[in-house]
């Protein structure tokens, strides 16, 4: 997914002049001679300029605005794509209840099954990865994960 | 000297070790075979595992990992014209034409014989070099620190990457990255946008995996999903002739593995820089440069000696200063930093033996690599056909988990997912991600030594450059970003048709990926 430099450079300028903005605000309580605002200071002028450096050489460059690739044309490769985001966002809201087994066969599932996986191979392999994993980091290296639903069932 | 390196010794040779340097190994193997897999996402899906065990096994097992990892993206480069890893992407050409000639095993042999040679080589240098550097480190105080860090920094982003503006504004994020949190010398919370967990900082190993293993999902969601059919292997013997090689080009084995400890050794460039270097300047030194490219073994003995090469290079700066040479040193300092291990010259002097423990690791792991590096090609058929749907979200899975691992928290998967769609967006877009990895792990290191320096000179500037190896270092520095500056700036003004060449393009990364 390209974007132009230009507008790249253009949303880093704003990003370096936000970053200038908050670090004024940072007060020194200490007798330290640079305070805690020092260092974001330089870093947002440095940001400002070289962003800026880059929005100007690249005003001209015969570049499209935006590119996206083979991917947006299809609504199942869309699908695909956005389901990495998304299937974590709803992982991560979602783990504690549901817990870590549930909930991370039902993301390897949609996930299997929406690149072309078959959907009974596609749910057999989720459980049996999702246990190995499982198995790996709770009893192999102590890792508490939630257990949710199988609450009744832990082991 | 000899103590330590007894006490080395017993450190390495335990059972649990040995068996996590296998494991580890292992893993490089096959994850380092697949392509769209590579060698930083092995480590970085294998550290929250080392986050349980103690220092040495861990730095142990990032060692073999890495050097297995980087051997292993050549065989799909010799099978199926597709490198397993970036750094593998220099000879790619010459190593499939070879097999289509019939000659894989050669093309294999080779790859396998001198990446052990160059990775030797540069475990030589660094176990020679590092410890007089390190001696000469110890007159260093925070002002010599925090110039050294900058000027790695520096070097990493305009030379590492061979873009420097990309570089530098790549830099200039993860920096900031850095200053997120309560870990700064005033205390006080900066960019916490009143979130509690950021408070301690973003967590530096769900960064690392969003880096390297989320933005790699990423990039095989949105890209071609093509599998290539792996050809029936039908190898001959892989280590017939490679003595006869040797013999015949001595002079790409020691150009390449020379050249790859070096670009080892500067900062932020790493495995696959040092495979086009040495495999241009074989071409340039070789008596029958038009042969490159069909299939001729000359490019694949430099530069596969170089990419290892390159590996044991990166841990002289990482071990001497802290400042890592690649991507690999970086996470591994990183891990070091996580345990209590901050690495520089004080290890030397205080803990030898963990040092002298590397060195050994690096040893073990370079001639663990022939047989185990055999046995991966013989199953290379097996592990290339692996259907990537299937994968790529198990991949997933265990990225979420690592993150998870770290600090027991959720919220450390979603900076991971932050972390790996920035990382795809920036690669989209040309910017190396390597600076902004070492801005992460390095700008506590310069805000702690600027902090410490102000407070010993009573805020006077030119305490920065009193000192005589501090004002060397600040001129290499400022001398460094006049030359990218200067050069920017005559090729904005004078006009001239920009062009980039084939290598320029194709070199296109920073550290190995």
């Amino acid at each position: 997914m390209k974007i132009h430099d230009s507008l790249f450079g253009g949303l880093l300028l704003l990003v370096g002049i936000a970053m200038w903005l908050a670090s004024d605000n940072l007060p020194n309580p200490t007798m330290q001679p640079y305070g805690p605002g020092f260092f974001p200071k330089i870093l947002a002028v440095l940001l400002v300029v070289t962003s800026a450096v880059l929005v100007v050489k690249s005003i001209g460059a015969a570049q499209p605005l935006f590119t996206l690739d083979q991917w947006a044309r299809s609504p199942r490769s869309v699908l695909r794509v956005l389901l990495v985001p998304i299937g974590i966002i709803l992982f991560v809201m979602f783990v504690g209840p549901v817990g870590f087994i549930p909930g991370s066969v039902a993301l390897l599932f949609a996930m299997f099954v929406v690149d072309d996986v078959r959907p009974l191979p596609a749910l057999g392999i989720a459980i049996a990865v999702v246990l190995i994993v499982h198995s790996i980091f709770y009893l192999g290296l102590s890792v508490q994960l939630p257990w949710g639903l199988l609450q009744p069932v832990r082991w | 000297m000899f103590d330590a390196y007894l006490q080395a010794v017993a450190l390495i040779f335990q059972p649990s070790v040995l068996m996590t340097i296998l494991i580890a190994s292992v893993f490089g193997l096959v994850v380092g075979c697949i392509p769209g897999l590579t060698a930083t996402m092995a480590i970085a899906l294998f550290v929250p595992m080392t986050f349980y065990m103690d220092p040495i096994p861990a730095v142990g097992a990032i060692v073999a990992l890495s050097a297995m990892a980087i051997f292993a993206g050549d065989i799909p480069g010799c099978l199926l014209r597709i490198p397993g890893t970036p750094a593998s992407a220099a000879y790619v050409d010459d190593a499939y034409e070879m097999s289509r000639k019939g000659q894989a095993e050669m093309a294999l042999g080779i790859c396998l014989v001198f990446s052990v040679i160059g990775g030797l080589f540069g475990t030589a240098v660094m176990m020679l070099a590092a410890p007089a550097i390190a001696e000469f480190a110890l007159s260093f105080g925070s002002v010599e620190f925090f110039w050294m860090a900058v000027l790695g920094l520096i070097a990493a982003a305009f030379i590492g990457t061979g873009r420097p503006l990309k570089g530098a504004i790549s830099l200039v994020i993860g920096l900031s990255i850095s200053l997120i949190g309560m870990n700064n010398p005033t205390g006080l919370p900066r960019f916490t946008f009143g979130v509690p967990d950021l408070l301690s900082g973003v967590s530096l190993i769900p960064v690392m995996v969003g880096m390297f293993a989320v933005s790699e999902v990423l990039r095989y969601m949105t890209g071609s999903q093509r599998q290539a059919a792996v050809p029936k292997l039908n190898l001959g013997p892989i280590f017939a002739g490679m003595w006869r090689l040797a013999v015949k080009y001595p002079g790409h084995v020691i150009r390449g593995s020379v050249l790859g400890t070096v670009i080892g050794i500067q900062p932020g460039s790493g495995a696959d820089m040092a495979a086009w270097m040495a495999y241009a300047t074989a071409k340039k030194t070789s008596k029958e440069p038009e042969k490159f490219g069909t299939g001729h073994p000359e490019g694949l003995i430099a530069a596969g000696a170089a990419n290892n090469a390159s590996l044991a290079g990166a841990w002289i700066p990482a071990l001497v200063f802290g400042i890592p040479g690649d991507s690999v040193t970086a996470i591994a300092i990183g891990v070091l930093m996580m345990k209590g291990m901050d690495p520089g010259p004080a290890i030397f002097l205080n803990a030898p033996q963990n040092i002298y423990a590397v060195f050994l690791v690096f040893v073990l792991a370079n001639l663990l690599m022939l047989p185990l590096g055999w046995a991966m090609i013989k199953a290379s058929t097996r592990v290339l056909s692996i259907p990537k749907n299937v994968l790529m979200p198990i991949i997933l899975l265990m990225a979420i988990v690592g993150a998870y691992a770290a600090n027991n928290t959720f919220f450390d998967v979603t900076i991971m997912l932050v972390a790996g769609v920035i990382a795809f967006l920036m690669e989209e877009n040309g910017f190396p991600i390597a600076p902004a990895l070492l801005g992460i792990i390095l700008g506590p290191m310069i805000e702690d030594n600027f902090v410490n320096s102000m407070i010993k000179s009573d805020g006077n500037l030119i305490g920065l450059i009193d000192r005589p190896i501090a004002a060397v270092l600040a001129t290499i520095t400022v001398a460094i970003i006049a030359w990218f500056v200067l050069g920017g700036l005559r090729s904005a003004l004078l006009p001239r048709k920009t062009q980039t060449t084939n290598e320029d393009s194709r070199a296109s990364n920073h550290g190995i990926r």
